[in-house]
């Protein structure tokens, strides 16, 4: 019984992860109808950034804050000088293009930090332990789960509430509809661009610690990020959450039952969903 | 009304058809019988739903409740390449033509598929004599032999709406179904566009929708009107031109 | 008409060269060209798959690694397999491989078909890599036989460059032919106006799976030769790297270009000949060249002179 507990806190801090990224990656699909390869990137850039950053300042509670706006930052320039002017050339450009960057990106960070693999200690303030159920839960698993949470709410709370938030998501809904409203497209797009990969970013910081950093680690992510978003359904929030959630407890589960083959799992059910609802679980057109 | 020995089969029936779209209700118990060689004209007003039908009965849609049945045969839900298959086309309001491949290779496509050449990858297209004398007769149809070998994204809208037409009856379908076929012409087209329809389904069925109401009583055997989604009346186009509801609600707003 | 003959100088041309080729060149170059040709027949089937049935695969190392995979387990494990008869099972099993997962991908669209085959290349090429008993895992596979075919020795490169040559000029042709048949009408007229098709009778998704299956195959006779020619097969051949590459190969060819995987594959091999001798990164030049190339250049090098528009 324990260990379905803590399983399943496992489970939820990796979805949790998953989501963060994976939302980013909906987002800038259901608006500009862009499938940013290049997406994960930005978590291994974070996770990467993070690492360097420790050590000019020794202080992973900075690197937190900073690491991931210099991957937005990284993520708005890319869409400003080199998405904007393939998205008219058409979505076989966009997707090579992407890719390129997926792979560029992926060298540089080979290039400036090796190929080895980097690890990044748990910041003393969590690096103690709790008891659940009679079990040693690593405080800093609850920290990813529990962060990654007020992230969500407050994603929510801008997407529900403010005035931003209703824009972007008018524009996800109907971009050209929103367009004729006289917003100013441009400048959202720069946003949720930023947004996104100000998650994916913030994602590797926190996963540095807990699933460590190497050259792979995008690949490995990459692939379960994408299960979530087309599981999910493209453009659809919902969907991600659900999506990420239910990946994160295969995932965990599945290394359980078939450490070697656990991540057939996931592919299972995002089969099953296609199977049934060929645009995903919330996706609209397909 | 004269009994006859045989009553006509109906080679088209719908039973209790309903639909809606995520909450909005566009079509009500609709029943409607189509009689073998008949031509029937379905008309009303913008919106009422027609569109809708036809996209129902050709397969495109599904009915939320209800039958459809083909020569008999239950057919509701069925994927439109297998109501192809089982001897109905279709043409399309919006022009719906292959429009980068040549006017021969439109209908080629459907004249190969009427001949069930379909998963052929040994055979010579250029060489398959048959085939080509098939379609080049449904060119001369249609009128547009001449410009078989032109791109059909290139031919003028009276033109891209023969070939519209040329692509439904390629195939041989015993149920041809026109959706707005004159929609957009010139009184000239559309004259001309009347003689292609009459000519191509001699003999054979022929529902028609339409807004073109001089078009509609010089075609159509029968009459149905679609007003907001219901069958307001259905039959011989004197009793649906004299019709006091059908007036009210609708000859009497469109004066075409 | 002189636009054909044209064509038919170049073709000529190139044909001639590439039969003289051997005896006009050092060894070394041949081996990079025999490589380039084996390359090219893969990246046609990436570039069919993308014009003719308008699907954009993220996961194309799939078919060339499973069918070099087969091919060299079972030139391993049959005793007295010939060369062709482990080429055509290489073939045979992409094709297989290819059909059980297009059956699930053709109803998809665009962007989630990519996606999908970017996840499913990921999961084989995981079950690849962890399966070591069977394929060798990171350490994959070599010292396989090399058998000879009619007596002729295939160890002797210009040997093998003239039989890949043979191998792939005959795939090509007969793609190219494919596309005269009624199946490759009905895929064209699939992309042209997909609704319409299905609206005369075509049972679209069908259609799709025999053509996607047909690539299949072509792409695992691609990889079979390929690992005939490295006389060793590791994951590396399927891993998202390869299918990465093969994009990269089709997009900077053209196309829209009958020669256009061929230009794409030559100047792929050359230049990661080339720089790796320079620098370690180049597979980063490789990247950033693509991201170039896509801006300035979007239909690729072929797209440039391409005066028609």
């Amino acid at each position: 019984m324990e260990t379905i507990v803590i399983q399943f806190l496992h489970g939820l801090a990796y979805g949790m992860l998953l989501f963060l990224v994976a939302s980013g990656l909906t987002l800038v699909f259901g608006m500009m109808s862009v499938l940013n390869i290049a997406h994960v990137s930005f978590y291994m850039l974070g996770a990467y950034l993070s690492y360097t950053m420790l050590k000019v300042v020794d202080n992973f509670w900075i690197g937190l804050i900073i690491c991931p706006v210099l991957v937005a930052i990284t993520g708005i320039a890319m869409e400003r000088f080199i998405l904007r002017r393939v998205h008219t050339a058409g979505h076989v450009q966009e997707f090579v293009i992407t890719f390129g960057i997926l792979f560029a990106l992926n060298e540089v960070i080979k290039w400036v930090w090796g190929s080895e693999n980097l690890s990044v200690p748990i910041p003393s303030a969590l690096s103690g332990s709790l008891l659940i159920m009679g079990h040693i839960y690593p405080a800093y698993r609850l920290f990813i789960l529990f962060f990654s949470l007020f992230i969500l709410a407050l994603l929510a709370f801008i997407l529900m509430k403010t005035r931003l938030g209703i824009t972007v998501r008018a524009m996800v809904s109907d971009r050209d509809m929103a367009s004729a409203l006289g917003t100013n497209t441009p400048f959202v797009f720069m946003l949720v661009m930023g947004i996104g990969s100000w998650l994916a970013g913030l994602a590797g910081v926190i996963a540095a610690p807990f699933l460590g950093i190497s050259s792979g680690m995008g690949l490995d992510f990459l692939t379960d990020c994408f299960i979530v978003t087309v599981t999910g359904g493209l453009g659809s929030l919902w969907g991600a959450v659900v999506a990420s959630f239910l990946i994160g407890q295969l995932s965990s589960f599945g290394i359980l039952f078939m450490p070697r083959f656990a991540i057939v799992f996931g592919f299972l059910l995002m089969a099953v969903v296609l199977v049934i609802k060929p645009s995903g679980l919330f996706g609209e057109k397909a | 009304m004269a009994e006859l020995v045989e009553k006509p089969r109906n080679i088209l029936e719908l039973k209790g058809i309903y639909k809606d779209f995520e909450g909005l209700q566009v079509l009500f118990d609709i029943d409607l019988g189509v009689q073998e060689s008949e031509r029937h004209a379905i008309i009303g007003p913008n919106g009422a739903g027609k569109s809708t039908l036809f996209n129902l009965i050709t397969g495109k849609y599904h009915p939320s409740r209800g039958k459809i049945f083909l020569k008999g045969e239950d057919i509701t839900g069925a994927n439109p390449f297998k109501l192809n298959r089982l001897g109905m086309a279709r043409s399309f309001q919006i022009t719906n033509i292959f429009q980068t491949m040549t006017v021969f290779e439109n209908v080629r496509n459907a004249i190969l598929s009427k001949n069930k050449i379909r998963y052929n990858i040994f055979s010579r297209l250029s060489k398959m004599d048959g085939i080509n004398r098939q379609t080049e007769k449904v060119l001369h149809e249609i009128g547009l032999l001449e410009r078989k070998d032109d791109i059909a994204g290139e031919l003028s809208y009276g033109q891209q709406r023969a070939l519209e037409i040329g692509l439904a009856i390629a195939t041989n379908p015993e149920l041809i179904l026109l959706d707005e076929p004159t929609a957009g012409m010139s009184s000239e087209e559309t004259r001309e566009a009347v003689k292609l329809i009459q000519r191509v389904t001699e003999g054979k069925t022929l529902i028609i929708v339409e807004h073109d109401m001089e078009v509609v009583f010089s075609i159509a055997d029968r009459i149905s009107v679609i007003y907001y989604g219901k069958v307001l009346a259905s039959g011989l186009p004197d009793e649906i031109r004299n019709d006091q509801k059908v007036k009210d609600a609708y000859l009497g707003e469109e004066r075409e | 008409m002189t636009n054909r003959n044209l064509y038919l100088l170049a073709g000529i041309t190139v044909g001639v060269l590439a039969v003289l080729f051997p005896h006009i060149s050092p060894r070394f170059q041949l081996r990079m060209v025999t490589e380039i040709v084996i390359l090219s027949l893969l990246v046609m089937t990436w570039k069919m798959m993308l014009n003719e049935g308008g699907l954009f695969s993220f996961g194309h190392a799939v078919y060339f690694g499973l069918g070099a995979y087969a091919s060299v387990i079972a030139w391993l494990n049959i005793k007295g397999l010939s060369f062709i008869g482990g080429i055509l099972l290489g073939g045979i099993v992409a094709g297989f491989i290819s059909f059980f997962l297009g059956a699930f991908l053709v109803r998809m669209s665009g962007t989630y078909y990519a996606l999908l085959t970017l996840a499913f290349n990921q999961l084989i090429w995981a079950i690849v890599w962890k399966w070591r008993s069977v394929t060798g895992g990171d350490d994959g596979l070599g010292r396989f036989p090399k058998p000879d075919l009619l007596g002729i020795s295939m160890r002797d490169p210009v040997n093998f460059y003239y039989l890949s040559l043979v191998i792939v000029a005959l795939c090509m042709s007969l793609c190219h032919y494919f596309s005269k048949t009624p199946l490759g009408n009905v895929v064209k007229g699939i992309k042209s106006n997909e609704e319409r098709s299905k609206f005369i009778g075509f049972n679209v998704n069908a259609s799709k799976l025999i053509f996607l299956t047909l690539l299949g195959f072509f792409a695992g006779v691609s990889g079979a030769l390929y690992a005939q020619f490295q006389e060793f097969i590791s994951a590396s051949s399927i891993d998202l790297v390869m299918s990465t590459h093969v994009i990269f190969m089709a997009f900077i060819g053209g196309v829209g270009h009958f020669w256009g995987p061929l230009l794409g594959s030559g100047i792929y091999v050359y230049l990661s000949e080339y720089l790796s001798h320079y620098t370690d990164r180049w597979e980063l030049i490789f990247g950033i060249v693509v991201v170039i190339l896509v801006l300035l250049a979007p239909q690729g090098i072929l797209g440039i002179t391409k005066k028609r528009k």
